[in-house]
């Protein structure tokens, strides 16, 4: 019999149903704890909230541990179909870590370089290996470099190793997150405390005093991170040292370093979650210089491309760069410009020469000594960014939570049903009862979404925010219906509905560094959309791709026929007017002790087997007219006690239940039907399936049936798959009180179409079927 | 299209990524030997090299860097199926332009070849 076949290939399983619900509960509830995890780190990532790359790997670092959790739960329930799935798991780990855990440089030669050989910007940092360039490729008469050499970012390592530094600040660093942004002051204390109390390892002192020994002037210490003066400027950042002594360099070189933490150093990595490894520090020394005017040039201007300005004061340049003193400026039209005197007429040169070389606007450092113009630093000169905070000067309407940011503009639609999906008309802002997975098909239409339920964590909100598309939820329908076709504009960034339609400004694209590009591609993109094709562990290419892997394939695995309930020594009869022999079994933990024989209706406590038997026993089902379901009791007496469905499992309806769960093996005389179904607060996770195979009626009777039941099924949502006489039905991700309600239908329908196998002709068919659905639309 | 060796100790991983590579238009040179390899390497012009990290007598980091320092432009992607941070990293400062973590997925392999390639 196709049962025994169903059953034995289940059984080759070593653990007990209840074992293997309990792991699958586990397996829900990691789901659902890394999701959110996810989504928060994403949050952190795409929202720019400042975090320590640290504190980000360790978020990342813990649930991939939780996910590694969730892959070898699953594996219990099927040890030999999912063996490669941890493979998978840690390659995605890897790809991660590359983008996630840096190292210092390697602490090895050279540890100093002469200024004109300091090209490489990982060993040199920026405000050195750019200098270099210039000597480098450009020759000219309208300034001068000053000399000068590099303690390289390979000392900076040697420096942080040898004096075991590394751990101290990574566990300082790390437990700067948004919400202890206010620990900074302290972090940065201990860190720069710590390497001022350091010493300068010896072969560093060596290769410095090479260099010093034929320098009889004061010097200057200037900090040249990796990364510094690049995409990212870092202006101010860090500390120069000034009019050092070649005597005391340890102490200026050590200050230089320890300013790589000053609190706004700090914050300002954290900012763009810089890893504090991928800026290590070299420092630029040359000798000091005594300058009568020192200052600043800017060769382009935001608002006047065609300007040049330059800003100087008397004397030296750091007052007026640290903004203590105003200093005088001059603006020069680059077609035309005003050159008053030599000194301006070479710093325009230079300014002009330096943005002609570099193809971009400059911000220039530079000193005028004996009517000689040094140059200090050049570096890209980037203009102030938009405000993200939008005016929209419309009249506020309502306030909602942000779910996925963004701006949108468009007129009102409300999405009753979702079989109107394709309704949804272009540009409109959507109102959705809840954000339903299937809404990703019109995402790119919408102009924004307005919901009443559904949560960051959300399949389609991920999707949004991956879009940009502005989500909002509000807390009460009524606000919403009634205003279909109403202008509205989404402020999701503030939480704001606007009345009215307006132009909104491009969306801005923040720019991630691509290291963080990377980690989202194996952290949260999701790959695995469709479950019918390349559902496979080999197309997992992130951390999000697992868990819905996992996800799917465990309600796979419980949602399996089980053999053995009946040898449980729980399995409680249940005291029922349908001629049906139901054995319940209650997997919660909170099961009552009654050890009675027969258990009432009324003690059971699980939500969807009551919603399910209210379908199933409703009272237009005639369950007790001829032919019966089955009149066991008379077969029994015919068959002389030899067959007694009674005392044979194979022959019973079994009911796995907890308080949000079932799982009922039903047998309806000749026909079968599995359907397991989790109903609980989390809407993401609910869900029905069924399985329906058999009949005792002509095999044209149960074709029909199959037929009405696609058709009804159909029209409540649910997903269909099915092969000659087997049917497989399922509806997922609905929040309780529509899950209720749509398995209450289902025992409803079940119940009605028991034997209807036996009745189904052509010509009656479709009134069977028009019948049935009127009756359904009428249960509540 | 671009000429590409393959050097990785377990010949049937070779053939694997040649199979796929060819399809793709590509050449496609097999090595199990690292000497065959760098012998091919100074006798030929190689666009890519894709290298296992272990092999029979040392490690792809070695040969990357001997192929650095024999063709300098030539780009690499390292295989592995026992990745350690380290090694990565090590290989990224030598001038790899990428990662391969075994089991090897064709789409994966396909994506990274056309992007090392392309980049100048």
């Amino acid at each position: 019999m196709w049962i025994k076949k169903l059953i034995s290939k289940v059984s080759a399983k070593s653990f007990s149903f209840e074992e293997r619900y309990l792991l699958f509960r586990k397996i829900l509830d990691l789901d659902r704890s890394s999701l959110e995890e996810i989504a928060k780190i994403e949050k952190i990532i795409l929202e720019k909230i400042p975090c320590d790359f640290y504190f980000l790997a360790k978020k990342i670092d813990k649930v991939y541990l939780q996910i590694k959790e969730l892959v070898l739960n699953l594996q219990k329930l099927n040890p030999e179909k999912y063996k490669d799935l941890l493979l998978y798991l840690k390659k995605i780990k890897f790809y991660l870590e590359l983008n996630l855990k840096y190292a210092l440089p390697t602490p090895q030669k050279p540890f100093v370089l002469k200024l004109e050989e300091a090209t490489n910007p990982h060993l040199c940092g920026g405000k050195a290996s750019s200098l270099a360039h210039l000597s480098q490729h450009l020759s000219t008469s309208s300034f001068t470099i000053p000399p000068g050499f590099v303690i390289t970012t390979s000392a900076y390592s040697l420096f942080i190793k040898e004096n075991q530094l590394e751990e101290l600040i990574k566990q300082e660093l790390e437990s700067l997150s948004s919400a202890h942004l206010s620990q900074i002051d302290k972090v940065s204390a201990t860190i720069i405390q710590s390497i001022l109390n350091s010493p300068v390892p010896e072969e560093i002192k060596k290769e410095v005093h090479s260099f010093l020994e034929n320098l009889n002037t004061k010097l200057a210490f200037r900090s040249s991170a990796y990364l510094e003066d690049s995409e990212l400027s870092f202006a101010g950042q860090y500390e120069s040292v000034l009019n050092i002594s070649k005597e005391n360099w340890t102490r200026a070189y050590k200050q230089v370093l320890a300013s790589k933490y000053s609190p706004q150093a700090i914050f300002y990595r954290l900012k763009y979650h810089l890893p504090d490894n991928l800026t290590p520090m070299a420092v630029l020394v040359m000798p000091m210089l005594s300058p009568d005017l020192s200052g600043v040039i800017y060769t382009s201007l935001p608002q006047r491309k065609n300007c040049l300005a330059i800003y100087y004061n008397k004397g030296l340049g750091e007052s007026l760069v640290g903004g203590k003193v105003k200093g005088d400026h001059l603006y020069l039209d680059k077609n035309n410009p005003q050159l008053s005197s030599s000194w301006i007429a070479k710093l325009f040169q230079m300014g002009i020469e330096l943005e002609n070389f570099s193809q971009q606007p400059l911000d220039i450092e530079w000193v005028l000594e004996k009517n000689k113009v040094f140059l200090l630093q050049a570096r890209p000169f980037k203009f102030k960014e938009e405000d993200k905070k939008y005016n929209l000067n419309l009249p506020l309407w309502l306030k909602g939570e942000s779910i996925s940011p963004g701006l949108g503009t468009g007129k009102l639609f409300i999405l009753k049903d979702l079989q109107k999906i394709k309704e949804v008309p272009l540009k409109s802002i959507l109102f959705t009862p809840y954000l339903y997975p299937e809404l990703t098909l019109v995402l790119d239409k919408v102009e924004g979404i307005i919901t009443l339920e559904g949560s960051a964590a959300s399949h389609l909100s991920h999707i949004a925010r991956e879009m940009q598309k502005p989500i909002l939820r509000v807390a009460h329908k009524e606000e919403i219906l009634g205003h279909a076709g109403k202008d509205l504009t989404l402020d999701a960034y503030e939480g704001k509905i606007y009345s009215g339609k307006t132009v909104l400004p491009k969306s801005p694209r923040t720019t991630s560094l691509p290291t963080l590009n990377k980690l989202l591609k194996h952290l949260s993109n999701l790959n695995l959309i469709s479950t019918q094709e390349g559902f496979t562990p080999q197309n997992c290419q992130s951390l999000h791709d697992i868990i819905r892997f996992c996800h799917e394939m465990a309600v796979k695995e419980i949602f399996t026929p089980e053999k053995k309930f009946s040898a449980s020594s729980k399995a409680q009869k249940l005291s029922t007017e349908l001629p049906l022999t139901i054995y319940l079994i209650d997997l919660s933990k909170t099961a009552t002790s009654n050890k009675e024989k027969e258990v009432k209706l009324s003690q059971i406590n699980s939500l969807p087997f009551q919603v399910f038997y209210q379908g199933l026993s409703h009272p237009s089902i005639p369950w007790d007219k001829i032919p019966p379901a089955f009149d066991w009791d008379k077969f029994d007496q015919m068959s002389a006690g030899i067959f007694n469905p009674q005392k044979d499992p194979e022959l019973n309806s079994f009911a796995l239940i907890d308080q949000d769960y079932l799982h009922f093996l039903l047998r309806f005389g000749y026909h079968f039907v599995l359907v397991d179904s989790l109903i609980g607060e989390v809407a993401e996770q609910n869900y029905i399936q069924i399985s329906f195979k058999g009949g005792g009626g002509l095999e044209s009777g149960r074709l029909l049936r199959l037929k009405l039941l696609k058709f009804l099924l159909k029209n409540l949502h649910f997903q269909l798959e099915s092969q000659g006489d087997f049917l497989k039905a399922e509806l997922k991700k609905r929040p309780r009180a529509e899950m209720s309600l749509n398995l209450k239908k289902l025992g409803f329908l079940l119940g009605k179409t028991r034997l209807l196998d036996m009745y189904l002709t052509h010509t009656n068919y479709k009134q069977y079927r028009d019948k049935l659905k009127d009756e359904l639309e009428k249960i509540t | 299209m671009a000429n590409i060796l393959v050097l990785d100790d377990v010949e049937d991983a070779g053939i694997l990524i040649k199979r796929i590579l060819t399809r793709k238009g590509h050449e496609v040179f097999n090595f199990t030997l690292e000497e065959e390899a760098l012998e091919w390497v100074k006798q030929n012009s190689i666009d890519l090299a894709i290298l296992d990290i272990k092999l029979k007598k040392s490690s792809g980091i070695e040969v990357l860097k001997s192929i650095k320092e024999i063709s300098p432009t030539t780009k690499a992607i390292m295989l592995t199926g026992y990745p350690t941070l380290e090694t990565a990293q090590q290989a990224i400062q030598l001038g790899a332009n990428e990662y391969l973590v075994k089991p090897i997925d064709k789409h994966e392999l396909e994506e990274k070849v056309a992007k090392v390639l392309s980049q100048k």
